[in-house]
């Protein structure tokens, strides 16, 4: 059951809603941790044994790091100094707050300045040396498992449970910030368990880094309007995936089962584009979804897309896109590997060695290796000479994302390699014919599918930023989205993959 | 609403309007909507209101009806998309036994029907009913029905279907039309006209469920004997409800309704043999395939669904016709707008009175698998044939049996699998008289070992891949029917 199911809106979810605005505050976590289990269930039964099983490890190891450093738990005690942590941790920020000037990092450092702690708040432990080993250990043992279960099921297990990819992120987040004492220890199992299986944010994230937000399971607040804004993000969330993603999704299927090989190069054209923006209203809708559900339950969740096709770069480019995911390899592997103050080289490999996990994270066919490695070899190339080419010339630094970024999502879709290469001839007809291709097919398609794709650019133009910012909570806009709300969901109900509606063939 | 002291007028009026669309969809569900796909506690209730609106049924057209003594009338059983309906919805007034039920079934149901639009445009004022609903129209309709010259066609809906799992279609078509809300149109036209005038009145796209039902069975009225077709006209004037369909149902297909009386779907293959039109002549003259070149199909035509398309699209051939498109399926093939004519579109139907075609390759039948049962599918089928004969009496025609699917959905699918297709290509190949109808099946080319469709054929299990597309004519080519006198 994802967001956009039926069920979630109509049962699910004003159900949940009811007992946890009746229950006292006190329980809600309960509540939103059993809700979030049934939610979990709902997908897969196995799933909730994988997340119980993970979060009691996690819970255990994180305790025993806790332990280990005999150290109280609230974050103001932090103030010893020990130099072996220094260096874990302080060397961090402080050798990357100077490379600001690199293109990856002002942006979180400059303007969102949330997702690492101060620098004084990297406080040390009261300089028990010999507990340190025993830390590194729970942490060694932590790292160990969740990247151990993520791998098992991505590679070896048959089925993917729910969400793994995306808790299993969080949970290391919150071991290794517990290891770092960025944060204190959750005092409960339930807390931590609320923190990582809260339903909003279970099956794709965001993810949340738990120095950054573990804050919001012990206290948060919600007001009417935040309630407001948050159900006017949801419909827009659940508008873009539903009216956008899911119609443009339909044209991709479509060149999917005519067969790359028979499709004409405008149309293969098309259908890069419409991959594209498919994907991108599809997740971006999912994750205003998920950051709309935690306004009206109280969380501030991080927003996972701004804007990725208004950048300049492919840099830039993944700062805007699915953001969440980009800071946290930026934060706990980018970083910890030198990060860019190791010298060129270095600072080359460890882009290459975070795009290649990152393709790997996406999946287990070769294709996402290669996107991987396209994607940091691109990067690399900016990092030391495209950067500043691209930065003066506006027009061609554009016209760079929107030409290359498309292709790179054509080696994200299509996980045969045989294929992807018929696909990569059609777009670039000059190593070959196609078979039974039909040379008018683009104009078929076109017909049919250019509002989506106005209505895909309209939405995403910086006039309807303004708008939404300066009329979101009029009443005129309120009318607008209910409006929206049941359009989606008569076309949820009559659309492309409700059982009933057997007439596409 | 309930947050806080601040206003949250959007949680307010989605709250209120989920709740009211939820109950009346709750409502409808016992009777207007209960033909749709509830799919039991597994979809909420809106669900069946929002398909509802897709054929424009919508909750107030229930007004009248009174809980929906009749319309929930359908052996549950026997309608695949209810399977799972919770009890308390399907099994309302579900007393008709399955024997003797179907024929007063439809009865209740086409009563019901009946009564739905005259409560409707009672009680409604004429200003909130749909269009072409008007008040006024009403008195129209009754002395149309009851004189006896016309059977309104959702008459032959409620018969044909009330009491088939089919019916959900028919009572779409019937409560509630498709694109120009003609309820009051469609009672009135009469079944002999009803095929030559609908394409014109009926919207292409909406009309689909409208028409599926009732064209097959305005043709079966004029393909059968003329006699039995006026005794049923005449007993329907004397009843409007009633005896009018029993008796319009026993007349001129009275073997396939008795098909479907016994509501088993693995019967009486003999009975289904078309009644008319497809009859052989005693004098017949048995022909044999032979190979036939591309200029065989200078005067082909071939209509179909998304399959076809793809032989139009993607096989290279040109000199054929194709009405062909996504969605076709037997009950509306004569309505669909695809026939290009000097740059517009008109229905199949108009396009097969224009021009005349030496052959016609029908390929149809795998989007009809979600609808109804073999026996009414078959009904349809021999209906639209009997059409085709009638429209195009000198073409040969050719039938095409539904191409299988692969094997991994047909294991999976409830529906589209190999097993329920070959169920009905099995009685598609009884309707060939081996003089002017044929029957081909291109499963012979298109499996492999294990008997389901190529793997490497496919992409989306269903559809050949375009480069495979030209297999269909290859097939062809090898299966062409030479009749010296052509």
């Amino acid at each position: 059951m994802g967001l956009s199911d039926l069920n979630f809106i109509f049962r699910f979810l004003p159900a949940f809603l009811a007992l946890y605005i009746l229950c006292p505050p006190k329980y809600r976590n309960w509540i939103l941790f059993a809700a979030s289990l049934l939610f979990c269930a709902l997908s897969s039964r196995e799933g909730v044994l994988v997340l119980l099983c993970s979060l009691t490890v996690n819970y255990i190891l994180i305790h025993l790091m806790d332990f280990a450093s005999q150290y109280p738990r609230s974050r103001q005690a932090h103030l010893s100094d020990s130099p072996e942590m220094s260096r874990d941790i302080g060397t961090w920020t402080a050798a990357e707050l100077p490379s600001a000037g690199s293109p990856e990092i002002p942006r979180y450092f400059g303007s969102g300045g949330t997702h690492l702690v101060d620098n004084d708040t990297y406080t040390r432990p009261s300089g028990r040396l010999k507990m340190l080993s025993w830390r590194r250990t729970w942490l060694f043992l932590a790292v160990l498992f969740n990247v151990g279960l993520l791998l098992f099921y991505k590679y070896a297990a048959g089925t993917l449970p729910p969400g793994i990819s995306f808790y299993t992120f969080t949970l290391l987040s919150a071991d290794i910030d517990i290891y770092l004492c960025r944060e204190s220890a959750p005092q409960s199992w339930l807390e931590l368990g609320t923190y990582i299986a809260m339903f909003p944010k279970l099956l794709s994230g965001p993810i949340t880094e738990y120095h950054a937000s573990f804050g919001q399971v012990r206290s948060r607040e919600t007001s009417g309007k935040k309630v407001e804004y948050g159900l006017s993000l949801m419909i827009i969330g659940l508008s873009f995936k539903v009216l956008i993603a899911d119609t443009l999704g339909i044209l991709w299927h479509d060149i999917q089962t005519v067969g790359f090989e028979s499709i004409s190069t405008p149309l293969a054209w098309m259908g890069m584009a419409a991959y594209s923006v498919q994907l991108l209203f599809d997740f971006q809708g999912y994750s205003l979804m998920a950051v709309g559900l935690g306004h009206i339950l109280g969380f501030d969740l991080p927003q996972n897309f701004d804007h990725p096709y208004r950048s300049r770069s492919i840099s830039e480019y993944y700062r805007r896109w699915h953001i969440s995911l980009g800071k946290w390899f930026r934060d706990y592997l980018y970083i910890p590997l030198g990060g860019s103050r190791t010298g060129s080289g270095r600072t080359a490999l460890n882009l290459l060695i975070v795009w290649i996990v990152t393709g790997i994270w996406h999946g287990a066919t070769p294709n996402f290796l290669l996107w991987g490695l396209v994607l940091g070899t691109f990067i690399v190339l900016e990092k030391f000479f495209l950067g500043n080419f691209l930065s003066t010339h506006r027009l061609i630094s554009h016209l760079y994302i929107w030409l290359l970024i498309p292709l790179t999502w054509v080696i994200f879709a299509i996980t045969d390699l045989n294929s992807l290469e018929i696909y990569f001839t059609r777009l670039f007809p000059f190593w070959g014919s196609g078979i039974a291709v039909n040379a008018n097919d683009w104009l078929l398609h076109g017909r049919n599918y250019l509002g989506f794709f106005l209505a895909a650019l309209t939405v995403s133009c910086p006039l309807a930023d303004s708008l939404w910012k300066k009329y979101w909570n009029t009443l005129p806009a309120k009318g607008v989205l209910l409006a929206l709300f049941w359009v989606c969901v008569y076309r949820i109900v009559n659309g492309l993959h409700n059982p009933f509606m057997y007439l596409n063939f | 609403m309930k947050k806080r002291k601040q206003t949250t007028p959007l949680l307010s009026t989605l709250t209120v309007s989920m709740l009211c669309t939820s109950l009346a969809a709750a409502a409808g569900a016992h009777s207007i909507y209960q033909k749709y796909n509830t799919d039991g506690w597994s979809q909420p209730a809106i669900a069946v209101l929002m398909q509802g609106l897709a054929n424009r049924d919508f909750p107030w057209n229930n007004a009248a009806t009174n809980a929906g003594s009749g319309n929930a009338a359908i052996p549950s059983a026997n309608q695949p998309n209810m399977d799972g309906l919770p009890v308390a919805i399907v099994a309302q007034p579900d007393s008709t036994a399955t024997g003797n039920g179907i024929d007063s079934a439809g009865q209740v149901n086409t009563g019901n029907q009946w009564n739905t639009s005259v409560g409707q445009s009672g009680a409604v004022p004429p200003g909130n009913l749909p269009d072409g609903q008007p008040g006024a129209e009403s008195p129209d309709k009754l002395p149309n029905i009851q004189s006896g010259t016309a059977v309104p066609d959702n008459f032959t809906d409620g018969q044909s279907g009330a009491a088939v799992p089919d019916n959900f279609t028919d009572g779409q078509s019937g409560a509630a039309v498709p694109g120009n809300f003609t309820d009051g149109q469609s009672e009135a036209v009469t079944p002999d006209n009803f095929l030559h005038e609908r394409p014109g009145t009926a919207a292409p796209g909406g009309a689909s469920e409208q028409t599926e039902k009732s064209a097959p069975n305005g043709s079966s009225e004029q393909t059968g004997s003329s006699a039995p077709n006026g005794s049923s006209e005449q007993t329907g004037s004397s009843t409007p409800n009633g005896s009018s369909e029993q008796t319009g149902s026993s007349a001129p297909n009275g073997s396939s309704e008795q098909t479907k009386n016994s509501g088993n779907e693995a019967s009486q293959p003999e009975n289904s043999q078309p009644a008319s039109a497809a009859s052989p002549q005693p004098a017949s003259r048995q022909y044999e395939f032979t190979n036939v070149t591309q200029e065989y199909f200078d005067d082909a035509l071939l209509i179909g669904d998304s399959r076809a398309e793809g032989v139009a699209l993607y096989s290279g051939w040109d000199n054929l016709t194709y009405y062909a498109e996504g969605g076709m399926t037997i009950y509306n093939m004569f309505q669909r707008q695809v026939a290009k004519e000097d740059g517009q579109k008109i229905s199949v139907e108009e396009a097969l009175q224009k021009h005349t075609f030496g052959k016609i390759y029908l390929e149809i039948g795998i989007n009809e698998m979600g609808t109804g049962t073999l026996d009414s599918f078959m009904e349809a089928y021999e209906n639209a044939v009997n059409h085709l004969r009638e429209l195009q009496p000198d073409a040969i025609l050719y039938l095409c049996g539904i191409m299988y699917v692969k094997q991994s959905k047909s294991e999976s699918d409830p529906i589209f699998n190999n097993p329920n297709i070959q169920a009905r290509n099995d009685r598609i190949a009884q309707l060939a008289d081996g003089e002017n109808i044929f029957y081909l099946d291109i499963n012979e080319l298109v499996t492999d070992e294990t008997g389901n469709l190529n793997p490497d054929y496919t992409w989306d299990e269903v559809h050949l891949l375009g480069k495979y597309d030209s297999l269909w004519l290859d097939y062809f080519c090898s299966h062409g029917i030479v009749k010296e006198a052509h």
